[in-house]
């Protein structure tokens, strides 16, 4: 089972490198291989919205060319869980997490369905990878809290993940902790992933 | 005099919805006595520091911040996170500016924007002490097709509805009042025909895309990627 680690944390802050080491160690432990990305030491530019993904080379962008994000986003595909790893900003995504999050767009088809009343786009793959979203701060904001969970439980919707699954950390947070934490969601996707 | 900033937050640049709006606000802005310059592409200015520090400038100088971007997977574009996150490291000079989103989507609905988005860029004004004035939703904005250069009075219905919007956005600048928290939406699914005529709409939609990457030569349900 492959698990990709998407770090989104900002150039020359090392906020995320613990937690980072900590997720690795876990999940090689529970039998998974990983494979991380800092994403700020690639070249990873956001979506420009012009559609080619959907209309011209479906399933692959071709808008924005020479940048790093292509070979990233097929790895997402074809891994069975996705890790976000960012700074909590604002209750969202840091931009550099971000920017790659956009450019998975042509992972989902342009065409829209109806689910529960709501719009959405059409799955692309027959299946998608779970979910893990790990915020780390300073200080504990349960506002902004409140708000990542809701951020991923509504991103879910649209990215179709067997599982997913939110934790906020502190930066003051020791080191036990954490790994007991994170050890816990581990513990939920595998045991999702090999009910689901 | 009052000065407004616009910041136009669509990555797709000119053509773009958030574009349409910032061209119309421009021009009341003007009529109503407010002073403001071009809109500030964003997408511009995140690439140096040089060109950041420019818009900051711009942003310091401003009393009221507009900020005209797309939704992009249920929050802001990542361009617009990257302002958002310089901003915040000088917060202290943003005190009691006023602050209003407006944002545009693809889907209809207008909660996609209202659940999450409006919410994050709520916790970023009070985090640097701005002045939330309000919001303004636009559930459907894609439909406006600014994508392909339309103004918002080239529109449609919803263009009307929109600009009428925004008359009152800058009638709340001028006297000094919150507009509060809107949401539009390109056609209201409380109605049955609505609902009806939206699967039809999905159906015409869906054929067209399928249509215009064939066109292209692709072939819209592809999976290039093994799993
Ligand atoms: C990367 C990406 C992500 C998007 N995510 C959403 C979304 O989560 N919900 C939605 O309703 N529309 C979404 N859209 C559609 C845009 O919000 C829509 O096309 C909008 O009208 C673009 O506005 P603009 O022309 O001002 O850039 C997304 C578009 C792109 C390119």
């Amino acid at each position: 089972m492959g698990v990709l680690i998407l770090n989104g944390d900002h150039k020359g802050h090392n906020k995320l490198t613990a937690i980072q080491e900590i997720l690795e160690d876990e999940l090689k432990e529970a039998g998974w291989d990983t494979e991380t990305f800092i994403l700020n030491e690639y070249n990873i530019k956001g979506c420009t919205g012009c559609f080619k993904c959907w209309d011209t080379t479906p399933g692959i962008c071709t808008g924005i060319k020479g940048d790093d994000a292509n070979k990233i986003v097929e790895k997402v595909i074809q891994n069975e869980l996705l890790v976000f790893l960012t700074p909590l900003t604002f209750g969202g995504y840091s931009s550099e997490l971000k920017a790659i999050i956009e450019r998975m767009l042509g992972l989902l088809q342009p065409g829209q369905l109806i689910v529960d009343g709501e719009s959405h786009h059409l799955k692309r793959y027959e299946r998608y990878p779970s979910v893990l979203a790990f915020a780390v701060t300073d200080n504990l904001d349960k506002e902004e809290e409140v708000l990542f969970k809701k951020l991923l439980e509504r991103h879910s919707r649209n990215f179709y993940p067997p599982m997913h699954k939110t934790e906020v950390f502190q930066t003051k947070e020791n080191e036990e902790t954490i790994r007991d934490r994170v050890n816990k969601c581990i513990q939920k996707i595998n045991v999702g992933n090999k009910s689901g | 005099m009052t000065k407004a900033v616009l910041l136009m937050g669509s990555p797709r640049g000119r053509k773009s919805t958030s574009n349409a709006v910032c061209i119309y606000l421009q021009e009341i802005f003007e009529k109503n006595g407010l002073e403001s310059q071009d809109p500030i592409f964003i997408r511009n200015h995140v690439a140096s520091e040089e060109k950041m520090n420019d818009m900051l400038v711009a942003i310091d100088q401003a009393d009221i911040i507009v900020l005209v971007a797309p939704l992009y997977d249920d929050t802001s574009p990542a361009i617009v996170t990257k302002t958002m996150e310089v901003m915040a490291k000088n917060s202290s000079k943003y005190a009691n500016k006023r602050f209003l989103p407006i944002i545009n989507s693809g889907f209809p609905e207008p909660f996609h924007i209202t659940e999450i988005a409006i919410p994050i860029y709520h916790k970023f004004a009070t985090s640097l002490g701005l002045h939330w004035t309000g919001s303004l939703a636009l559930g459907g904005g894609e439909a406006m097709r600014g994508r392909i250069g339309k103004l918002l009075n080239e529109g449609g219905g919803f263009g009307k509805k929109v600009m009428k919007a925004l008359d009152r956005v800058v009638e709340s600048f001028v006297t000094n009042s919150d507009f509060g928290d809107e949401a539009l939406e390109i056609f209201s699914l409380k109605i049955y025909y609505n609902r009806v005529m939206r699967k039809f709409m999905i159906w015409i939609n869906n054929r067209s895309w399928k249509k215009t990457a064939k066109k292209n030569g692709g072939q819209v349900d592809a999976r290039p990627y093994s799993t």
